[in-house]
């Protein structure tokens, strides 16, 4: 569903040249994928993330996204994009304090124009296993029960990508691993998840690692969407 | 977009963030009271004294006052070319006028009574005062016509007038001294109180318009005059019909300016209505003050709570957000706490207004418009507050938002 060919990205630096994040990136995504980017600190990850997510442009290369090459869209058109195909799962959740977990989850459809918001945010929460939390603030919840607010939220316009930016780094052992059998039950259904990651139980479990080091991009293993059952098997870092 | 989603949130934002709504709401709450209530009193003064114009000058009358374009006096001395028989051409010659009536004013003369001496201004009024000026006498009787052919020494006089020379003596046929001239007390006048200039109408005497003019003043013309006619609608033209006789009257030549002042009430009311905009328009204004006061600190409140909500800004642009919808909800809350705190400011103002109308002797009136007024400048000054913080929220960049 996702092309990406010859990404670059850089930033101006005040006293020497300018910053090169992402270096001549190719990457496809297809539908039902499941992949983990991983790389140390600074590599790029956020950046190809942001860039990913229509968040962000790139300096050069081609994006394409169902077809659709991205770069000469307007802001309104990406709104409705990001609206529409993409759900966002951050590791510091940002859900809005002293806000419902359903009136979080109902955010996205204030800018789409779904019937019954309410009704489609409630069978969100539940999909996540959070049906007795429905009137809580975020206040009132634990940090995994945060991040599930948080995929319910990015759940509730059904788009077909989810990216999810370190979705356990505020997570306990528990409730990290309970959270990756959630994304792991939701690319079982069908969704394509993108996740950034530092937790190498969570990138086992992607049908595929790619890894970000200095701006570029090198795939660890590659498999192909249907033949997902084989994923767990290779190392990873074993490619130099 | 679904608004109606997002005005909930806007309520609920209100609600849940209690203590920075407080403070939003506070100063427009003020301000638009007082608004609503300056605006009661201004409206309040306003009627009440257009209800005094109007028992002075009753519609269907028409006021002439000696001089040329000003009243009062004039460099090279008085104007001295209206004459009782002007009035008298008046009653005669322009169709629809019912009755007139001259006037002349001595400001000031000492009057006697055996030991008492006290000034006092004397009037001097035709028999048909009572019709023409819509004063009588309480007791006694006012002046015959042969009282104005003779100029018979006689007076009438108001209450307080008496008091101060009889005391407790019945002052009906006394005999009492204005100047040289003794006059004897026909009546008392029925009170009146002070009038719109600030003069006591209870402390002045009356006598035969003729006899001022002989006997007291040696002049053969009046000061003013008042000229009643049968239609109310038909006061300007009248009016323009008097101008125009006076001026042939007068032997007055193309260019030269009118020497007789033609009051109707439509100028009455312009010039009281024009001083009462002072209290009905610039009253209100200080309250205006108030709230652009309120518009500050609502524009300062806004812009630290978007710094507060940039991860929320970033999530709902993540989410799909336009930069225009950020911005028209940023607005929208703004407006929304300024509409309530608007709100709550026209029902304080107007419980307020009118308890104080009840409690008072001031005249308080509450109108729609000045509620539709209080309203308008909540909402103006939500807009105007709310404009720049959600252009800053707006122009925030997802990316660093999120970070």
């Amino acid at each position: 569903m996702i092309q990406l060919k010859g990404i670059c990205k850089s930033y101006p630096r005040p006293d020497e040249g300018p910053l090169e994040v992402l270096r001549n990136i190719e990457l496809n995504i297809y539908e039902g994928d499941y992949i983990a980017i991983v790389g140390p600190s600074g590599s790029g990850k956020s950046t190809l993330m942001n860039i990913l997510g229509l968040l962000d442009h790139a300096d050069s290369g081609e994006y394409v996204m169902d077809g659709e090459n991205v770069a000469g869209l307007s802001p309104a058109k990406l709104a409705k994009l990001r609206n529409e195909k993409i759900g966002f799962v951050f590791q510091q959740f940002h859900l809005l304090p002293r806000t419902t977990a359903i009136e979080n989850v109902e955010i996205p459809l204030i800018y789409s124009n779904a019937d019954n918001p309410e009704e489609r945010a409630i069978e969100a929460l539940k999909n996540v296993g959070l049906e007795e939390r429905l009137k809580h603030m975020p206040e009132e919840l634990s940090g995994g029960q945060q991040q599930r607010v948080a995929i319910a939220r990015a759940l509730v316009t059904d788009p077909q990508l989810i990216l999810a930016d370190e979705p356990t780094g505020n997570l306990d052992k528990a409730s990290g691993e309970g959270l990756m059998d959630l994304l792991q039950n939701l690319n079982e259904d069908g969704r394509t998840i993108v996740v950034i990651t530092h937790d190498e139980n969570l990138a086992k479990r992607a049908k595929r690692t790619v890894r970000i080091d200095d701006g570029r991009l090198s795939e660890l293993r590659d498999v192909t969407p249907d033949s997902s059952g084989s994923s767990g098997e290779t190392q990873m870092g074993d490619v130099a | 977009m679904n608004t109606k989603l997002l005005f909930a949130g806007s309520a609920r934002m209100m609600m849940r963030y209690k203590m920075r709504t407080f403070f939003m709401a506070i100063g427009i709450v003020v301000g638009v009271t007082a608004l609503v209530f300056m605006r009661a009193m201004g409206v309040g003064a306003e009627q009440a004294m257009m209800d005094t114009v109007n028992k002075t000058f009753s519609t269907a009358t028409i006021n002439l006052v000696a001089g040329g374009g000003h009243m009062g006096p004039r460099a090279g001395g008085p104007v001295t070319s209206l004459r009782v028989a002007d009035f008298d051409a008046i009653e005669n010659q322009i169709d629809g006028v019912v009755i007139t009536g001259a006037m002349q004013w001595l400001p000031s003369e000492d009057i006697r009574y055996q030991g008492n001496t006290r000034q006092m201004s004397i009037y001097g009024y035709t028999d048909q005062t009572e019709a023409v000026w819509l004063r009588g006498v309480e007791y006694g009787e006012y002046f015959t016509s042969e009282d104005i052919e003779s100029a018979s020494r006689v007076a009438v006089i108001g209450q307080r007038a008496a008091e101060a020379l009889f005391g407790d003596e019945d002052p009906i046929g006394k005999q009492i001294q204005a100047g040289s001239v003794p006059l004897r007390i026909k009546g008392v006048l029925e009170l009146q109180g002070i009038d719109t200039h600030g003069a006591d109408k209870d402390d002045e005497i009356h006598v035969p318009v003729t006899t001022l003019m002989r006997r007291l003043m040696n002049v053969d013309h009046v000061f003013a005059g008042r000229v009643i006619i049968d239609d109310p609608d038909n006061v300007e033209n009248v009016g323009e019909e008097i101008k125009l006789l006076m001026r042939e009257r007068h032997s007055l030549n193309e260019g030269e300016p009118d020497d007789v002042v033609v009051i109707t009430p439509n100028l009455v009311q312009d010039i009281v209505s024009n001083a009462n905009r002072v209290l009905g328009r610039y009253l209100p204004a200080a309250a205006g003050v108030a709230l652009l006061v309120a518009a500050i600190v609502i524009a300062n409140i806004m812009l630290i709570a978007v710094k507060e909500r940039v991860p929320e800004i970033g999530i709902r642009k993540a989410v799909g957000a336009e930069s225009g919808q950020i911005n028209f909800q940023f607005l929208t809350e703004t407006v929304v706490i300024a509409l309530t705190s608007g709100l709550f400011g026209i029902g304080i103002g107007m419980i307020a207004a009118v308890a104080f109308g009840n409690l008072s002797d001031v005249p308080m009136i509450v109108t729609p418009g000045s509620l539709a007024l209080g309203l308008g400048a909540a909402v103006l000054v939500g807009i105007f507050a709310g404009v720049m913080p959600a252009r800053q929220a707006s122009a925030m960049d997802p990316v660093n938002a999120l970070r």
